[in-house]
């Protein structure tokens, strides 16, 4: 079954002028598809196009399940008065009636959350003294905990050890065992061929489909332009990151 | 020196921080969490020329400073959501405007009645009923407002990129927020004036914030502490013969001085229940 299928989508912020467009794919229950793309490509309006949070031009999305966006670790306060069990409750707020408390149920499901991403021993911990890769752990257990069967990553990767690193991608690979589908946007090119999909954007959709067949020099090229450095003539290549303040 | 709570005065002042400390935890943890310090000492100033004209206008003081107040915190709040200006820069701008006007209005043009400074620092022995009536109207709305939207205020203050993608009703929360202490800040005007509001809204938050290891602690710590800073500067104000806003300004300023201070040099109180370890 498909868990998310977007067909002729345009998004974009001013009427008219798309900022990503010639979307066209369909997402399977269960995979995890890499989002690959130059800083300024698309990948952040892609998921708030998916998200319902940048206007659609024309096309259409459709959603098997609720969805729900993970940020990067740094875009959260790490200084907030906050526990992991307290921000993985955040993901149970939407369903908890505004008049009501979180009460017993709430804690279970953001309990159970914390547990499947390995961290039912640190729940009490103050977010802040976590590390990076727990942290993003804790922020995959508060989407968890809205129920979420999709789930959007923004760089996940980005700043985390090498064995928190591990940990996260086997997290992936469960959670996709589940039946969950993930979109996790990166710069590793290397990554994105142990993923399942890979979604290629740059400004529109430059290629989509099972890594083998997409991630050829050409697509890589086509994607990344003048941002890309090839280190011999196979596909080996790295990302060179020019960031925009 | 207690014995200065058998004045009706001092009672009366007693209850107006009584009620403001509520006020204090409530909003305060949410002023320090959501950086909104600067705003709501913007909409305290905005409110100052509101107050100048309200005597000889005939408008109640409380409607013309929320008038002004309210339309000062309207005008920030869209500016938050341009982001052509800065927020920051926009309140600044806005806050010298209101000063200046204010002062304009009460030097000649208008034949205000009203004592500047009592406009700018208030007038805590001289709270009447009806300044107690609009701070348990700003009590109860603030209540209110945080029984529906406490949690999501919470959340944005956390990471507000995720908030409508966790379902909740981000704009309304946040619209109701600044509506709120827009409110908390007009009805502290007649206890500690235009300048001095922060010295309840957001001193005692911040102190406490430097140890607080979760939300409620924050909130109930501020409101402890809000009463705790208005009482002792009142009483002291009364032994001193000084004026009780300033008083309490100091004394929530010195407060501050010192939980830094201990924060800096002192045990550490601000960890979770254990450390983690890199995995």
């Amino acid at each position: 079954m498909s868990a998310v299928t977007v067909s002729a989508l345009e998004v974009g912020y001013l009427p008219g002028v798309p900022v990503l467009a010639e979307l066209d794919f369909v997402v399977p229950e269960g995979v995890v598809v890499a989002v690959l793309g130059p800083n300024g490509g698309g990948k952040t309006t892609l998921f708030r196009g998916l998200l319902g949070e940048a206007p659609h031009i024309r096309g259409r999305v459709e959603l098997e399940g609720p969805i729900a966006y993970v940020p990067q670790t740094e875009r959260a306060r790490l200084d907030f008065p906050a526990s992991a069990l307290d921000v993985a409750l955040m993901g149970t707020y939407a369903d908890t009636p505004w008049y009501r408390r979180s009460g017993p149920r709430q804690r279970r499901v953001a309990t159970s959350a914390l547990e499947q991403v390995g961290l039912s021993d640190l729940a009490d911990t103050r977010f802040g003294l976590l590390s990076g890769g727990q942290r993003q752990r804790v922020l995959i257990a508060r989407a968890l905990s809205r129920r979420a069967s999709t789930l959007l990553l923004d760089e996940p990767l980005s700043g985390v050890d090498q064995s928190s690193g591990k940990r996260i991608l086997d997290l992936f690979s469960e959670l996709a065992r589940e039946g969950r589908s993930l979109f996790v946007s990166t710069h590793d090119i290397e990554q994105a061929r142990s993923f399942d999909l890979v979604l290629c954007l740059n400004g529109r959709q430059i290629a989509f489909g099972e890594p083998a067949a997409v991630l050829s020099p050409d697509v890589i090229q086509r994607t990344y332009g003048g941002e890309l450095i090839r280190l011999d003539d196979t596909a080996q290549a790295i990302v060179v990151q020019h960031h925009h303040h | 020196m207690l014995d200065a709570f058998q004045l009706p005065f001092i009672q009366r002042a007693a209850l107006e921080i009584v009620l403001l400390a509520p006020l204090a935890g409530i909003l305060g943890a949410q002023i320090v969490l959501r950086h909104l310090a600067f705003f709501t000492h913007g909409v305290g100033v905005a409110a100052f020329p509101g107050l100048v004209v309200a005597g000889p206008l005939g408008v109640p003081p409380a409607v013309a400073a929320l008038g002004v107040g309210g339309g000062f915190a309207a005008l920030l709040e869209r500016s938050h959501r341009s982001r052509r200006l800065g927020a920051d820069t926009a309140t600044a701008l806005l806050v010298v405007f209101a000063l200046a006007l204010g002062v304009i209005l009460a030097s000649d043009v208008f034949e205000s009645g009203s004592e500047v400074d009592q406009l700018l620092f208030g007038s805590l022995l001289a709270i009447g009923t009806a300044e107690l009536l609009g701070t348990a109207l700003a009590l109860t709305l603030a209540l209110a407002a945080a029984a529906f939207a406490r949690r999501v205020w919470i959340a944005i203050a956390f990471e507000p990129q995720s908030g409508a993608a966790l379902g909740l009703p981000v704009v309304l929360a946040d619209r109701l927020l600044l509506l709120t202490i827009a409110v908390a800040t007009i009805s502290a005007l007649a206890a500690v004036g235009a300048l001095l509001v922060s010295a309840i809204l957001v001193i005692p938050a911040a102190t406490v914030r430097l140890f607080a290891p979760t939300v409620l602690s924050l909130e109930l710590g501020s409101a402890a502490l809000a009463l705790l800073v208005g009482l002792g500067g009142l009483l002291l104000s009364y032994e001193l013969d000084s004026p009780p806003g300033g008083t309490i300004a100091v004394i929530g300023g010195v407060v501050f001085g010192l939980a830094l201070l201990l924060r800096a040099f002192g045990p550490r109180l601000t960890t979770g229940s254990h450390r983690s370890s890199r995995r």
